[in-house]
């Protein structure tokens, strides 16, 4: 039976109850209220962000759902990530961050996964400068603040 | 998990508020407040609300980034998401991260998050928690840094002993610490202070690098920091040489007791000694073999001593003098060469036939057994669950246990026997010892390749252990050397 959900600026969508269950938001929704026609409200979520996490979800809709609990070998985290994802994630920053805050809201653990694996893949590598570029972060160190951070720091840097 | 159940209804107040509030009042309230805040008293309570909104919904800092047309950015993420990325970014993109600006200099640097107790168990600092008994309520074991720490005593000293060549200088206090969040409630006629708008972390203002200076670790982020560099260290950091000298004849073993940040070793006389190593004074001497002591192996409080009487001696460390009680007493019927013991206390057994028996301590019975295809006697063993590593001749062998398979070997780089092996399973390097005087360390995998070599003994290396920054030898020369790798910071 297919679910409706409400974006906040009042689109509706009509998805699949096993592609809107990748929720654990929703799926909990759907468990305490049962099944009925009436749309579930997503006030926090704008249309164009709910349309590329339903895009996520329908891609993803036969992976099994992850239980990690943080006691896994962290050692086996990667930061690689698939290929589809990769290129469903070519998105503005603005659009990243939204789908990273629909994802949390929504409680989505692998978009939310993808989400930040992608914001740490545009951070690495990167020196602060170009980082504060990315991002439009305003640099408020005094220069003689800066240079005692800087040395501060080398020990992570140099290498 | 943790992250995001509780979170949500509070990523959902802050989220749209950016869009809605922060974009432009942050520009306009400077230029209108100053002015009319003066004038007219009834203009002070509309303009505190949105300055309340602004630091009580998340923390949301450096405003300035809201003047431009993005209105969802990195910075105006929920705290809790912020500090989610930082858990998925390497190690020299939290330093970079740091140098942004004040806020993220706070949250990666002085925040002491989870992201760094992540990094210290992606790069092996830490070692594995035991397991949880039942399946189910143990999942969110951790280790405390109180933990982490008494297993690794030796740190505080290690950075002690490289304290002189720090050269970390505080940073300058902050000239407006005091002019932040309480400033905007109630505005103050200087103008200057509109751009104080950054968040305050209540220890933003001293470095933490400070701490490391007095040996001391407060937080995951300093443990990481002195994990890693006493790691690097052991690849490219200078070592310096101490001699502690008290035997009276070759000294043949060695081990570091890390537990109390001690070092025993045992000679040709059969003479077992206790040492500080802090100090390197000799703090007690037993006499309880008959013959010559050949080697030594510890796991948790556990000493096992092996000699060519034939017998090999279990004690317990103890904290006060005598520092060791002899416990039990098992004749093996042949000399003994090598010992290793496991964290399953299964102890590997080298004998002068060129024989490897690997003996229970817990039923002190015969598990396995193992023997080199070349004639040469075994002079020393490792042991790990799923690995032995056994020196014979000039060769390093390592063997899969339970394929029984060969899956390392060393050759053609000792010129005579090596006498003795230390394996450090985390930073993944094998150290051997060599009766031509020198220490050799190596990468341990299917294809050992040589890295480093120390030398210093007159004579052949005949024991070694290895303790935090140090290795520790003892040789025919009757001299105990301390190489210590200094770590620089």
């Amino acid at each position: 039976m297919p679910v409706v959900l409400t974006s906040s600026d009042s689109e509706t969508f009509t998805v699949d109850k096993e592609v809107a269950e990748r929720s654990i938001l929703i799926k909990n929704m759907i468990e305490d209220v049962g099944e009925s026609d009436s749309p579930i409200p997503l006030p926090n979520v704008s249309s164009a962000v709910l349309k590329k996490v339903i895009e996520f979800c329908d891609h993803h809709r036969n992976d099994p759902i992850q239980v990690q609990d943080e006691t896994d070998d962290p050692r086996k985290r990667s930061n690689d990530i698939e290929e589809w994802d990769m290129k469903f994630m070519q998105v503005d920053q603005e659009m990243l961050f939204e789908i990273i805050l629909a994802a949390n809201y929504l409680d989505i653990k692998t978009l939310l996964d993808v989400g930040c694996t992608t914001v740490a893949n545009l951070i690495k590598g990167k020196t602060p400068e170009e980082i504060r570029k990315l991002f439009n972060i305003v640099n408020d160190f005094t220069p003689e603040e800066e240079a005692q951070i800087k040395k501060e720091n080398e020990w992570a840097e140099d290498r | 998990m943790a992250h995001h159940s509780p979170c949500s209804p509070s990523s959902s107040s802050s989220s749209p508020s950016p869009s809605s509030s922060s974009s432009s009042p942050s520009s306009s309230p400077p230029s209108s407040s100053t002015s009319s805040a003066s004038t007219s008293p009834l203009a002070t309570p509309l303009d505190t609300t949105p300055a309340r909104k602004r630091t009580a919904a998340g923390l949301n800092s450096t405003s300035p980034a809201a003047s431009t047309s993005t209105t969802c950015t990195l910075s105006h993420l929920p705290l809790e998401l912020q500090l989610l990325i930082l858990s998925y970014v390497p190690y020299r993109s939290l330093a970079a991260l740091s140098r942004l600006n004040r806020y993220w200099r706070g949250l990666t640097f002085q925040h002491d998050g989870l992201f760094w107790y992540r990094l210290c168990q992606k790069h092996g600092f830490l070692a594995p928690l035991p397991l949880p008994l039942s399946n189910d309520s143990a999942q969110h074991v951790r280790w405390t840094l109180d933990d982490a720490l008494r297993h690794r005593p030796g740190l505080s000293r290690a950075l002690l002993q490289s304290r002189g060549r720090l050269t970390a200088t505080p940073l300058p206090p902050r000239r407006d610490v005091s002019t932040t969040t309480t400033t905007t409630t109630t505005p103050t006629p200087t103008s200057t202070s509109t751009p104080t708008q950054k968040q305050d972390y209540p220890s933003a203002s001293n470095p933490t690098s400070s701490s490391l200076l007095d040996g001391r670790i407060d937080c995951w982020k300093d443990y990481f920091k002195a994990m890693l560099l006493l790691e690097r260290e052991w690849i490219t950091g200078k070592p310096t040489l101490k001699e502690l000298h008290g035997h009276g004849e070759a000294v043949i073993c060695v081990k570091a007791l890390p537990l109390h940040d001690r070092i025993v070793s045992g000679d040709r006389l059969g003479y077992l000694k206790v040492w500080c190593a802090v100090t390197g004074a000799c703090l007690k001497t037993f006499k309880h073999h008959m013959m010559g002591i050949s080697s030594l192996a510890i796991q948790g409080d556990l000493v096992v001593s092996g000699s060519w009487d034939s017998t090999v001696i279990a004690w317990k460390q103890i904290k006060e003098a005598p520092y060791l009680k002899a416990l039990k007493i098992i004749d093996l019927g042949e000399q003994i060469v090598s010992l290793d013991l496991d964290d399953n206390l299964d102890l590997a057994v080298g004998a002068i036939s060129g024989i490897i028996k690997i003996i229970s301590l817990k039923t002190y019975s015969l598990i396995d057994t193992f023997r080199s295809s070349t004639l040469p006697l075994c002079w020393s063993v490792s042991l790990s669950r799923t690995k032995v590593e056994a020196t014979i001749g000039c060769n390093y062998h390592a063997w899969d246990r339970t394929s029984k398979q060969q899956v390392g070997f060393i050759g053609k780089v000792h010129s005579q026997n090596i006498s003795c092996l230390c394996v450090d399973k985390v930073k993944r390097l094998v150290f051997t010892g060599c009766l031509d005087g020198k220490v050799r360390m190596f990468s341990r995998g299917s294809k050992p390749m040589l890295l480093r070599q120390f030398g210093g003994h007159r004579a052949g290396v005949r024991g070694m252990t290895l303790l935090d920054n140090m290795i520790i030898t003892g040789s025919s020369d009757k001299v105990l050397s301390l190489f210590r790798i200094e770590v620089v910071y």
